[in-house]
């Protein structure tokens, strides 16, 4: 009779020959060929632009390593489908699905076990669920795997001018809103000096002592780009697109025209069966409807390396609306083409490097920081190391309060394993800011004239002579990056450094206009301004020969002249 | 005696001495007659009612002492009014003479300094100063608290109330920024006194909880007041105790208060509802996303003892933490805030009061207690129903403490009386903070400097600017406004300092080499724009009559510049410039 002992053995042996055929496969990348359908779809992610004259569906199909992307498990999955597989045979089955969470995703919640998994996004065959599986359903249901973050390019697009001016929040800044600028700026202007600078306009973010500094990863800008996976997810977008498309809306704003979701399709056929009352408009919860499972305006395909090596590349798989012109191909991984008016820039990027790099760059400091050059490390020293978000304790695994470099070098791939994780899509804008535009003398700040100039300023700006300018009219190009998740140590915010560097900078004394004109311009825009003027009002009317409020140094000199 | 018809102002004048002055409105006087009939100068006020009999009868008529006036009216009757309608008879009982109003200069300089923390541009000052309006002062109030330096200084002011370990402590230093950029949010948004206080007492901390909202860049949150604290319960129970509540229970920290009722578990139990939180290691927070919190009923223990004490308010009542799963630290946040609460309203009262004539109704601000006696108590009763039955709202109590004839007394002592701050027979001299005198100097001088994110109390080597420098010199640990102390290197650094050197400059200032260099202006007026930059007054008849000489007296052009750069250098070292008065 076998031992209790040797059954567990043997039992254990047999699982975990079973999991490396299964491990294996998807190591190497190569997925069981029955289930490439099923592959496929997991790798499935939808993706809506906001685009100014209407919504852009974006389907793209996601490979790591030739695998879907949301297949990739982390401790946390694992963990959790090991307390589910309660016959630990490395299935859910019907019954084990029945304590599955629902994460409050709705379509994941109704009905029998058996029901449940039908309405699953990609139903398994077999009514049951591999890890790999459940790792999809986890990553969909939590939107783990994808990640959509903006990157400001320059500091002045942090400010977000427009949203500021834009008062109504029609997503447009009309003529009589900039007229107004000067007023709806005044509260921002903290000094009272009449011209606004970067650090007076930008939300608060870090402190530029860097005491409180956020990880950069954390400051997300907005994008017009919004994933649509799970429930949240998709009432966020629903969210935006009223806010956005005021003009489909129907007169009570509870409902969006379909011609809305046309999208250059010849006809609005595919979407009637969303309109389940037809009348023509999408409501809240036909909204949600069609959102679960949009028709795609373009299916792009992407494929990352992670394990394996090779070249990522990104091709376009299907194109369905006319929106989309000029498609160029820059290289296998280099894509170009246009939404619209708005220039897209795609491009598929390795950073499996950053693996090995990230290892190494600590494996290096550990020999920097190792003061007595004993081979192990202290709590004192560790923290010279600046591992972010690193608790010694963690990294230290036997707990002898001597950190080996082995240990340290276990817990780095670890953690760098489950930072490439995540497929990060990463929205660059390189239109000109609505700031930048209006800051003419690029001194970095608004100043009166400026402001006061802005209506014809944008003039140029303003495409389709509508009188006003939407965010499409500034906002032309885009540049998506789509790459593993990047361990923190390569994270370069750009906007920051650029931000303290603007701000250490002293504005020079305008040179123009006499002497007493520059020192009287207190706040050094070349301008004085009634505010600024020291003497009697009556000087400030005479001196200010085309009443514009403001002497410029011609003003000043011709006075001299007098 | 003389009584102008359309404001109501009635001027009275004893025989011997003023007896009062300034009071505006016909009900002031009449409420007097009323609680004063008795006193001596009771002829004098018979006469005044005779001259309001044949003067303007009406207003007698309308007058409570006729019984025509209802209650709602009088209710409605506006705050200011009613303010110095309670001074005022205090004043009579404690036989105080009132100086005389203050002059539109002075008044001017006063309310910026106030409201937006510094003394006003030339330019504004010249255009107030010229305002024909009856109501200028009313509008200028206005437009003053709808200003962004409103928005700054009462930052400022709070920063310094909630966080006073800043001064002193670095840690507590490096969360200023983080605090002041939610607190300015707070006041350019108009939220209401009651909701920030809320805010502060839940402030998310929990790193769960914070999850939850988005992530957005904007989301600011008075976490930094928690950090400051660095999460103990005492420290937490002190400080809110103090700054909400007026109360220093945190003397009953180690042992039952030497002077109050306060007991050593009344002051844990209060710290209780801190308790939840998790205590980071070593004392020392050093990432805010560590921080966790956990549910259930609070409870703490007290040090050196063994005595574990539930979460109890002040007042004695022990919420119930079955019922509800709401954090304790919520339940503390609507306790303090509610129209119940016997504190709340009165001690943000008083402090507002505080704020604007350098001392409290009650005094300390912080120190409710049975022996602290306030000195006008039906006063801080009304401003405390007033300011609750206008939702809290700071800009309400503020636009009418500043609009009362009290506030806007001079300065300038006519009475020995008047000495005793106490009962408001003159505006005190106030002094000002590190931040007022850096302010000033900048909008006098035309020092250039860019609004920064920067926090200039963190002395970064190499960092040497002049912002740090009178910061640093300047910083005032006493809370007492009116007894300000300067110290000898204030006083050097002025004199002698390199910041002064410059702005009397012709090759580095700014304003200085404006006027000098000004052409077509006399000596008369470029001596006249001087006073206005430093001391936001025209120079009397007697100093511009002096001064011209002085200037004028000089041979070259040289010496000119050099008599005016004397000048200046003058104006910016008097006391004038350096008080608010």
């Amino acid at each position: 009779m076998m031992s209790t002992t040797s059954k567990t053995y043997h039992l254990l042996m047999f699982t975990c020959w079973l999991a490396f055929l299964m491990n294996a496969n998807i190591q190497a990348g190569k997925v069981p060929p029955d289930s490439s359908a099923h592959q496929e779809k997991h790798s499935i992610q939808k993706i809506i632009l906001l685009a100014p004259s209407a919504p852009f569906m974006l389907e793209l199909s996601l490979l790591v390593d030739e695998g879907s992307f949301r297949s990739t498990t982390t401790d946390y999955i694992e963990r959790l489908f090991d307390s589910l597989d309660r016959d630990e045979n490395k299935y859910l089955d019907l019954k084990e699905i029945e304590n599955l969470p629902a994460f409050g995703v709705k379509r994941y919640d109704q009905g029998s076990p058996l029901q449940r998994m039908q309405l699953l996004e990609f139903p398994p065959a077999d009514n049951r669920l591999s890890l790999t599986e459940f790792a999809a359903y986890i990553h969909t249901a939590q939107g783990t795997a994808f990640r959509i973050t903006g990157a400001p390019s320059r500091s002045s697009q942090v400010i977000e001018l427009f949203r500021k001016l834009d008062q109504n929040g029609d997503g447009s800044v009309s003529d009589a809103e900039f007229q107004a600028s000067a007023q709806t700026l005044f509260i921002y202007d903290r000094d009272e000096d009449e011209v606004f600078n970067l650090a007076e306009l930008r939300p608060f973010n870090a402190d530029a002592n860097g005491v409180t500094a956020q990880p950069v990863s954390r400051q997300a800008v907005e994008t017009p780009f919004l994933s649509l996976d799970h429930d949240r997810s998709i009432k966020d977008a629903i969210t935006e697109l009223f806010k956005k498309y005021v003009e489909y809306a129907n007169s009570e704003k509870t409902a969006i025209s379909v011609e809305c979701f046309k999208s250059g399709l010849p006809t609005t056929a595919g979407l009637k069966q969303y309109d389940r009352d037809a009348d023509g408009f999408f409501n809240h919860d036909e909204l949600f409807h069609y959102l679960q499972n949009p028709i795609a305006d373009l299916q792009l395909q992407i494929s990352l390396p992670r394990r394996h090596n090779f070249r990522p590349h990104l091709k376009i798989l299907k194109k369905q609306s006319n929106r989309i012109t000029e498609v160029e191909s820059v290289s296998s991984s280099k894509l170009q083409f246009r939404v619209d008016s708005l220039l897209m820039e795609l491009r598929a990027k390795s950073s499996r490097h950053m693996f090995a790099d990230n290892v190494h760059f600590y494996q290096t400091r550990f020999r920097v920081v190792d003061g007595d050059k004993n081979g192990y490390l202290t709590q004192a020293e560790f923290m010279q190391l600046n591992l972010a978000n690193t608790d010694y304790k963690k990294v230290d695994q036997n707990k002898d309060e001597m950190l080996t470099v082995e240990e340290l070098t276990d817990y780095l791939i670890n953690i760098t394993a489950a930072i490439q994780n995540q497929v990060v899509m990463t929205v660059e804008n390189d239109g000109k800011s609505l700031f930048e535009i209006l800051d003419t003398d690029l001194d970095q700040r608004l100043s009166p004239r400026e402001l006061q100039k802005s209506l014809q300023r944008i003039k140029e700006y303003d495409g389709n002579h509508d009188q006003t300018l939407d965010t499409a009219e500034l906002r032309g190009h885009f540049n998506l990056t789509f790459e593993l998740r990047k361990p923190e140590l390569f994270i370069f915010d750009p906007r920051m450094n650029a931000m303290t560097m603007s701000q250490n900078r002293t504005i020079p004394r305008p040179s123009a206009g006499p002497r007493w004109f520059q020192r009287m311009d207190r706040n050094r825009d070349g301008d004085i301004s009634p505010r600024e003027f020291l003497f009697d009002p009556s000087l400030f009317i005479k001196l200010d020969s085309d009443h514009d409020q403001l002497i410029s140094p011609a003003e000043a000199e011709a006075a001299k002249k007098d | 005696m003389v009584i102008d018809r359309n404001h109501l102002t009635l001027i009275c004048i004893d025989d011997d001495h003023h007896l009062f002055a300034n009071l505006k409105g016909c009900s002031t006087v009449l409420s007097i007659l009323i609680h004063h009939h008795n006193r001596p100068f009771w002829p004098t006020m018979a006469k005044a009612l005779v001259v309001l009999l044949l003067y303007c009868p009406e207003v007698l008529f309308n007058s409570p002492i006729l019984g025509s006036e209802t209650k709602a009216e009088q209710t409605e009757k506006r705050l200011a009014l009613q303010i110095d309608s309670l001074v005022n008879q205090a004043k009579i009982r404690e036989e105080i003479v009132s100086t005389q109003r203050s002059t539109d200069a002075e008044f001017m300089r006063r309310v910026s300094l106030d409201l937006t923390g510094k003394i006003p541009p030339v330019a504004e000052l010249r255009f107030f100063l010229a305002d024909q309006d009856q109501a200028k002062r009313e509008k200028l109030i206005d437009r003053l608290l709808a200003s962004p330096g409103f928005v700054v200084h009462l930052t400022n002011t709070w920063r310094a109330i909630l966080l006073p370990e800043a001064a002193t402590d670095l840690q507590a230093r490096g969360q200023i920024p983080e605090f002041d950029a939610w607190f300015r949010s707070q006041l350019m948004d108009n939220i209401l006194y009651d909701d920030i206080v809320r805010q502060i007492i839940d402030a998310p901390l929990d790193v769960n909880r914070s999850r939850e909202t988005p992530d957005n860049s904007q989301g600011l949150t008075p976490r930094a007041y928690y950090l400051a604290k660095q999460l103990k319960p005492e420290n937490l129970a002190a400080g809110t105790s103090r700054a909400f509540l007026g109360v220093r229970i945190e003397c009953a920290q180690c042992h039952d208060h030497p002077f109050d009722s306060w007991k050593q578990h009344q002051f844990w139990q209060y710290a209780a509802f801190f308790s939840n939180i998790d205590q980071p290691q070593q004392g020392v927070v050093e990432n805010i996303q560590t921080v966790t919190e956990v549910v259930g009923k609070p409870q703490i223990k007290i040090p050196d003892t063994n005595r574990l004490v539930d979460a109890i308010f002040l007042d004695g009542i022990q919420p119930e933490w079955e019922k509800e799963q709401t954090s304790p630290r919520q339940r503390l946040a609507l306790w303090i805030t509610s129209a119940q609460n016997p504190y709340f309203a009165k001690a943000t009262a008083n402090r507002i009061w505080s704020l604007f004539f350098g001392r409290g109704i009650i005094d300390p601000v912080d120190d409710f207690s049975s022996t602290n006696r306030a000195s006008h108590p039906e006063l801080l009763d009304l401003l405390a129903i007033r300011f609750r039955e206008h939702n809290y709202d700071l800009k309400y109590l503020i636009r009418e403490i500043t609009n009362s004839q009290t506030y806007q007394l001079s300065s300038q002592q006519t009475a020995p009386s008047q000495s005793q701050a106490e009962w408001y027979g003159k505006m005190s001299t106030r002094g000002l903070t590190a931040e007022q005198i850096f302010a000033n100097l900048v909008q006098a001088t035309g020092f250039f400097q860019q609004t920064t994110e920067a926090n200039p109390l963190l002395f970064n080597p190499g960092l040497n600017s002049p912002q740090t420098e009178i910061f640093e010199l300047f910083q005032s640990e006493s809370e007492n406004r009116l007894d300000p102390k300067a110290t000898i290197l204030q006083a050097l650094s002025l004199m002698n300092g390199t910041f002064i050197t410059n702005a009397t400059s012709l090759e580095q200032s700014d304003v200085f080499t404006a006027i000098v260099d000004f052409p077509e202006l006399t000596d008369v007026q470029k001596i006249e724009t001087f006073f206005l930059s430093a001391l936001s007054r025209f120079p009397t008849e007697m100093e511009s009559k002096r001064l011209t000489t002085y200037i004028t007296s000089a041979g070259s052009s040289e010496e000119k510049i050099h008599a005016y750069s004397d000048l200046f250098w003058a104006l910016l070292n008097s006391s004038e410039f350096l008080l608010n008065h």
